[in-house]
């Protein structure tokens, strides 16, 4: 079955391919991240760490992990 | 308005002027009147695709330079009264057009049209940001060829940075007898692997060979079936594809495929 050799062989080039651009995203992705999470908690760029993983079906892991000092209290003003 | 619809694949030869031909056959059989746009100047084929490169007085870019007007340079197709075709200029001046003279010349005449289809360059440079600033929506081609498949998941990436209404991908060229006996990258596996709605697969036709030579638009055969899925789908939404495997299927259909092998 060539096919299936053809198949492995173009999971192969795709998640290649698919590597190199959460590299090129990365950097503006955290600081967006940041920039959302900072209206519900105290944290700092250094504590947020964010990853983007290529399956092998080639969709993405989107991984954020990050310690946060103090969760802020919502107000509201009803 | 009328729909403006890039057709585009990132790796060439893979069939987008030929689809892009016949798709406007097919969305004008379903109602709608088509302009067919060649934007891939200096190496354009539309013209000899549709059989009507000696009707060409004026291009594209004789209505930019204001030689002509829009309508002047439109060429109907002599079979088919809904269809038009926008043809472009041979040589390689490709710096003295950009987007907004296209559009403008668009926006002139797009009233008269359903649909717009505009063809793009193979690659990703300059004549593809033109062709994709143009459209509203994008259908990207490939073949079941792994080059071909890779091509188009990168151009379906590089097209998320454009705002599109809707982004949809042809199979072309499709072989159902070597689908069947797992020579070739079956559909559902390449429609898994680009995370993007199937518009619709053609399958090889050799009636597609047959017609280049002359110039025009299939009339027949599986090809032609399979164009008037992907018009439906385009333009009302079906979710109907050809099923280029299915004759292959059984003991006639497997008959037909061990004789086509033998051949």
């Amino acid at each position: 079955m060539n096919a299936n050799r053809s198949i492995t062989r173009l999971k192969s080039v795709l998640v290649q391919d698919k590597e190199q651009n959460p590299l090129k995203i990365l950097g503006v992705l955290k600081a967006d991240i940041l920039k959302v999470l900072s209206n519900y908690m105290e944290i700092d760029y250094e504590d947020v760490d964010v990853n983007i993983v290529v399956n092998k079906n080639g969709t993405y892991d989107l991984e954020i992990k990050s310690v946060v000092r103090r969760v802020k209290t919502l107000q509201t003003y009803f | 308005m009328s729909r403006r619809i890039v057709i585009t694949s990132g790796k060439g030869g893979v069939g987008k002027t030929t689809l892009l031909a016949n798709l406007g056959s097919a969305l004008t059989s379903l109602g709608a009147r088509v302009l067919l746009i060649d934007l891939d100047f200096g190496l354009n084929n539309l013209d000899v695709v549709m059989g009507v490169e000696n009707k060409i007085i004026y291009d594209i870019l004789d209505v930019i330079m204001g030689k002509c007007r829009t309508k002047q340079a439109l060429i109907p197709d002599e079979n088919n009264d809904k269809l038009y075709i926008l043809p472009t200029f041979h040589t390689f001046n490709i710096d003295q057009v950009d987007y907004e003279q296209i559009d403008k010349v668009l926006r002139e005449i797009e009233y008269m049209f359903d649909y717009c289809l505009i063809d793009c360059p193979a690659g990703m440079d300059a004549g593809f940001n033109r062709a994709c600033r143009l459209a509203r929506e994008a259908i990207v081609v490939t073949t079941p060829h792994i080059s071909a498949i890779r091509d188009a998941d990168k151009i379906l990436s590089v097209l998320s940075n454009y705002r599109l209404d809707s982004v949809g991908v042809v199979i072309n060229r499709a072989r159902g007898d070597l689908m069947i006996s797992g020579d070739m990258i079956d559909i559902a596996t390449i429609s898994d692997f680009l995370h993007t709605r199937l518009l619709g697969v053609v399958p090889d036709d050799d009636q597609i060979n047959r017609n280049l030579l002359l110039g025009g638009v299939i009339k027949q055969g599986e090809a032609y079936d399979a164009m008037g899925l992907v018009a439906r789908a385009v333009d009302q939404g079906s979710e109907v594809i050809y099923d280029c495997t299915r004759k292959y299927k059984g003991l006639i259909g497997t008959i037909k495929r061990k004789l086509k092998r033998a051949v």
